[in-house]
């Protein structure tokens, strides 16, 4: 997969400052719940909270870069919520597709596709592409938002 | 009990204080807008949990003594029922292998899976949330739309949908369009 323009470095996930805006989600950031995201930050916290002491990011992990605060936020305008239980995500308790909680330990994405972040990245944005039978539909992520929600999901314990 | 009496009249009048600075804060969090209405804030766990039961029980009791068709499966039904759900319910709610429209995506609290709703819902609770709606989720009510027969047939066939692959519910969508003829497989509709 052709490599898309790296995204301006941001802070990630708990360190970034408090108040810090996340510009142009959807074009209406001044839109958004400054709340939305500061529970976010709240979430992303507790997950990586939960994985002190494991030797920090991998190498692959600092390559996909993406926001994993305006993930959270991304994962329900997608409605991902809708059928996976995502921990952190407040509602996300349906079991339609499998849990998304530990999907960075999985070994394939889907049963069908090595988890890599570049082929996660293929994924959120045309699974339909990959598993034509499944009932996970394209939901048309763009390559944006497909590596903001990577950026958390790998997050996840 | 001459020392309980002013024990308990002041403990009342500490609660009425207590009740009183409770009413004032949550009046100025309002006045102030401090809540936050975006559809991009969720809600926090326990508001989350709260209002979920709450929903869950309202749908119980509401539904009871509303008492189902005999022959709610009737395939008839189904297929006048995949007709309104194919026009009035995919927008939001998506079905297998197809997403939701870009309104349903952005909504607080989602529009749910119905697969999820048609294996943990019973038929007459089906029935009633579709015929009255739901406040505050974008859920309309139907019953100045449809029928009651009519809400039925979508109930008979939310009842089918868990059975349908992607695949089964896509040949059902492409005969209604009629791009292929009635000999593709139709899965348990047919």
């Amino acid at each position: 997969m052709a490599q898309a323009p790296r995204l301006p470095k941001r802070h990630v996930g708990t360190s970034a400052p408090r108040g810090e805006r996340v510009p142009g989600f959807q074009g209406h950031s001044e839109n958004l719940g400054d709340r939305g995201f500061r529970l976010g930050r709240l979430a992303l916290a507790l997950v990586a909270l939960g994985s002190c002491g494991r030797g920090g990011e991998s190498t692959a992990l600092r390559e996909l870069g993406g926001d994993a605060v305006r993930g959270v936020v991304a994962l329900q305008q997608y409605s991902c919520a809708s059928c996976h239980h995502i921990p952190g995500i407040v509602g996300a308790t349906t079991r339609v597709g499998p849990s998304l909680g530990g999907i960075s330990r999985r070994k394939y994405i889907a049963g069908v596709l090595p988890n890599t972040p570049d082929n996660m990245l293929r994924w959120l944005q045309d699974p339909v592409a990959i598993a034509p039978r499944s009932a996970m539909p394209n939901l048309g992520v763009s390559e944006r938002d497909a590596r903001d929600i990577a950026a958390y999901l790998y997050r996840l314990d | 009990m001459q020392p309980f009496k002013p024990f308990f009249v002041h403990g009342l009048i500490a609660l009425a204080f207590l009740g009183g600075v409770g009413a004032i804060g949550a009046g100025l969090v309002v006045y102030f807008g401090l809540y936050n209405v975006a559809a991009v804030d969720q809600h926090t766990s326990p508001v989350y949990a709260v209002l979920d039961y709450a929903l869950a029980q309202a749908i119980r009791q509401r539904a009871k003594g509303i008492e189902p068709p005999a022959d709610l499966s009737d395939p008839s039904r189904t297929d006048t029922g995949f007709m309104l759900f194919r026009k009035h319910c995919v927008g939001c709610h998506g079905a297998p292998g197809v997403p939701p429209g870009d309104a349903g995506k952005g909504m607080l609290p989602h529009p749910t899976n119905l697969v999820e709703s048609a294996r943990g819902l019973r038929p007459e609770e089906i029935f009633w949330v579709v015929k009255n709606g739901i406040k505050m989720t974008g859920m309309p009510a139907w019953q100045f739309r449809f029928s009651d027969p009519e809400i039925w047939a979508i109930v008979a066939f939310l009842r089918e949908l868990p059975s349908l692959s992607a695949d089964e519910y896509r040949a059902l969508e492409w005969e209604a369009r009629g791009v292929v003829p009635l000999t593709a497989p139709c899965g348990s509709l047919r």
